[in-house]
């Protein structure tokens, strides 16, 4: 099906309302994405998700979107309490995937001599690959469902972090309203045994240096200077996040034909925000987001056990600290201004970060002033920006822009490209150590798969949908 | 090495795995449904920018099943090895229809795979209807991870049907 779409700037798409949709869908994009967008199925998507009740707003999509379930990849919409709905997809199965920055008082030049070292105890440390898990961590039931309830919370409670790093954390590493009794008995087993684990596909954790500077003065609030260390976490909420998702779609099924919600694809199936059902899914939700917040802060604490192994210094002399940790798959309560009238919304966003701007009270205070930290990865031979959202993110796209650069090449596309290469020795050849747990996924996430990250966050700037502050650099890339 | 049999490196190309894989074939448990006349039973992977999906065809609407699910095992494969007691056991599986069963049937293959860290020989449907149908997995030990983790399967342009006696299926998985 030809979609119609019409450009309205540089990077401002509109695809006008017609037929079942409620609202128009806005596409960010520049037109050489907009051309392979055109290619494939993720404007439709966004049509899809305007034709939902109690959309406001367009069914929005950040610079990365690409074809996703459901929902694009990149896709924000908010709906009313009343008369909207929750869906499941529009969240994904990896609830609460997210990315957390922690900065160092490290030089590149002190780590270099270490970073095998280093990138081994790290692969050592923190469990990646399918089925991962560590030995010395089994959850009983009981701990489990103060996992979910408190989050990274239950984390730092045990002597693994910090109050400091429970503040720089999106929500203070809590979602408010989390029930563990919603969850299903396969939810709670496939989580037992996978707090703090990386996963595989595209997960990985990072240890970077700060290559460029772009705003010098908000890079200074950040704690970030060149030449610095910093180390990136990408994951999720593992197994019971998906056990969660999967369980409330089939609820989700059974709910919209009880409400009479017709789905132009069944992954978006959803119930209105005021039901039973959307609201034991929010209270699901929110247990699994909070095993997400739990397993990044875990992590953190075995990335600096792993610093102070190869190093010998601990973590507190090397400062290393969280700069900020964002969600970029999930659904929030918030308020906006619409219309001119403050009102309450459920923000969905699907591969997408939230991004409010300076002065916003949800924003940790020593970072009010600049806006919050946005954490962007890209790929793992190229780089990953730091950003900060903007009151036009805020006014644009409810609070949100983009969270990664985006896949272009199919994962057989890339094994195709990848075939023949030695892709370890490569990015050795510039300076990248890399341990992974399986040969398929470094084939699959080659940095020929994904957009230029940059062109992405270009965009994103050009609209003034977030404001870049730095871009960062692999050293050594830890992938599942 | 059961896994590359199972599924070799060529199944990523959307080969036919249906000659390495043991299955067995049981009568259909649906008036109407299980015509076998025509046609082969296969699976093919297709592309996806960020996944994978499978189609699957076969003769009766089990077969189609057993098809889906050896496109799934495809996409999981890997390098690990089986090996240990190999265990039986049956499933039943129950959803509001044809489509969401296929879906539901594949998440709970992978429930089993990635819980119990196991990998099935051998998939035999012994009874199946509109909603439900059960399965008789002979399931073995695995040691070593398949070389992907699959989120699940979506309901995403989800498609089961049946022309003319011959069945098709289009589930996309979540990578």
């Amino acid at each position: 099906m030809t979609l119609k779409v019409q450009q309205i700037d540089q990077c401002r798409w509109r695809i006008p309302r017609e037929g079942a949709m409620r609202t128009d869908g806005l596409v960010f994009a520049s037109r050489a994405m907009m051309e392979v967008l055109q290619k494939e199925q993720a404007l439709e998507q966004v049509r899809n998700v305007a034709t939902l009740p109690g959309i406001v707003g367009p069914s929005l999509a950040m610079p990365d979107i690409h074809w996703g379930y459901g929902f694009p990849i990149g896709g924000v919409a908010a709906f009313d309490p009343d008369q909207g709905v929750v869906s499941p997809g529009g969240v994904g199965y990896d609830i609460n995937c997210g990315v957390r920055l922690l900065r160092s008082d490290l030089e590149v030049q002190q780590i270099r001599p270490h970073l095998h070292q280093l990138a081994d105890a790290l692969f050592r440390n923190v469990p990646s690959g399918v089925g991962s898990h560590r030995r010395d961590l089994k959850l009983s039931v009981a701990e489990e469902r103060k996992v979910l309830q408190q989050g990274a919370r239950w984390v730092v409670s045990r002597g693994m972090g910090s109050e400091q790093d429970l503040q720089h954390i999106e929500a203070g590493g809590r979602i408010d309203g989390a029930d563990p009794e919603l969850l299903s008995d396969r939810a709670l087993e496939r989580g037992r045994d996978q707090l703090g684990t990386l996963g595989s596909g595209n997960h990985f954790l990072e240890v970077q240096m700060v290559e460029e500077i772009r705003e010098p003065e908000l890079a200074r609030v950040l704690g970030l200077f060149p030449g610095q260390v910093t180390v990136t976490i990408h994951t999720g909420s593992r197994g019971l996040g998906y056990q969660v998702c999967d369980d409330y779609l089939r609820i989700m099924l059974r709910a919209a034909a009880k409400y009479g919600i017709e789905l132009p694809d069944r992954q978006l199936c959803c119930a209105p925000l005021s039901s039973p059902e959307g609201r034991q899914y929010l209270a699901a939700m929110a247990c699994a987001a909070n095993f997400a917040f739990a397993n990044r802060q875990l992590i953190t604490a075995w990335v600096r056990e792993s610093f102070e192994q190869v190093l010998g210094q601990s973590a507190e002399a090397l400062r290393l600290s969280v700069i900020y940790d964002v969600c970029h798959n999930i659904a929030k309560w918030e308020h906006h201004v619409v219309d001119g009238v403050r009102r309450r919304l459920c923000v969905h966003r699907k591969g997408a970060t939230r991004a409010f701007p300076p002065g916003h009270p949800e924003i940790p205070e020593c970072y009010r002033a600049i806006g919050q930290p946005v954490l962007i990865p890209g790929d793992m031979g190229r780089y990953s920006y730091v950003l900060v959202g903007t009151t036009g993110a805020f006014e644009q796209t409810f609070g949100s822009t983009c969270h990664g650069a985006g896949r272009v090449l199919s994962r057989h596309a890339a094994k195709k490209v990848a075939r023949g290469r030695n892709i370890e020795g490569e990015l050795a050849a510039q300076g990248i150590v890399l341990r992974a747990a399986g040969r398929a996924t470094v084939a699959e996430e080659i940095s020929e798969a994904y957009k230029d990250v940059t062109e992405v966050v270009e965009v994103v700037q050009q609209a003034g949908i977030g404001r870049i502050v730095a871009r960062l650099r692999p050293l050594a890339v830890v992938k599942g | 090495m059961i896994m590359a049999s199972v599924a070799s490196p060529g199944s990523a190309k959307g080969d036919n795995m249906s000659a390495d894989y043991n299955v067995r074939r049981f009568p259909s448990g649906i008036p109407g449904l299980g015509k076998r006349e025509g046609g082969t039973a296969a699976f093919r992977l297709l592309e996806h920018t960020a996944d994978i999906g499978i189609e699957a065809q076969a003769a009766s609407c089990e077969e189609l099943f057993v098809q889906a699910a050896k496109g799934l095992l495809a996409v999981l494969a890997g390098s690990g090895e089986t090996s240990g007691p190999v265990r039986d056991i049956t499933l039943e599986v129950n959803a509001g229809d044809v489509e969401e069963l296929l879906v539901v049937w594949l998440n709970e293959l992978l429930y089993l795979i990635q819980t119990q860290v196991v990998w099935p020989l051998d998939i035999a449907l012994i009874g199946m209807q509109s909603g439900s149908l059960t399965a008789r997995l002979s399931l073995v030990p695995l040691s070593g991870d398949p070389q992907r983790e699959i989120k699940a399967a979506t309901y995403h342009h989800l498609l089961v049907n049946c022309r003319q006696g011959f069945w098709r299926a289009r589930v996309y998985l979540d990578l």
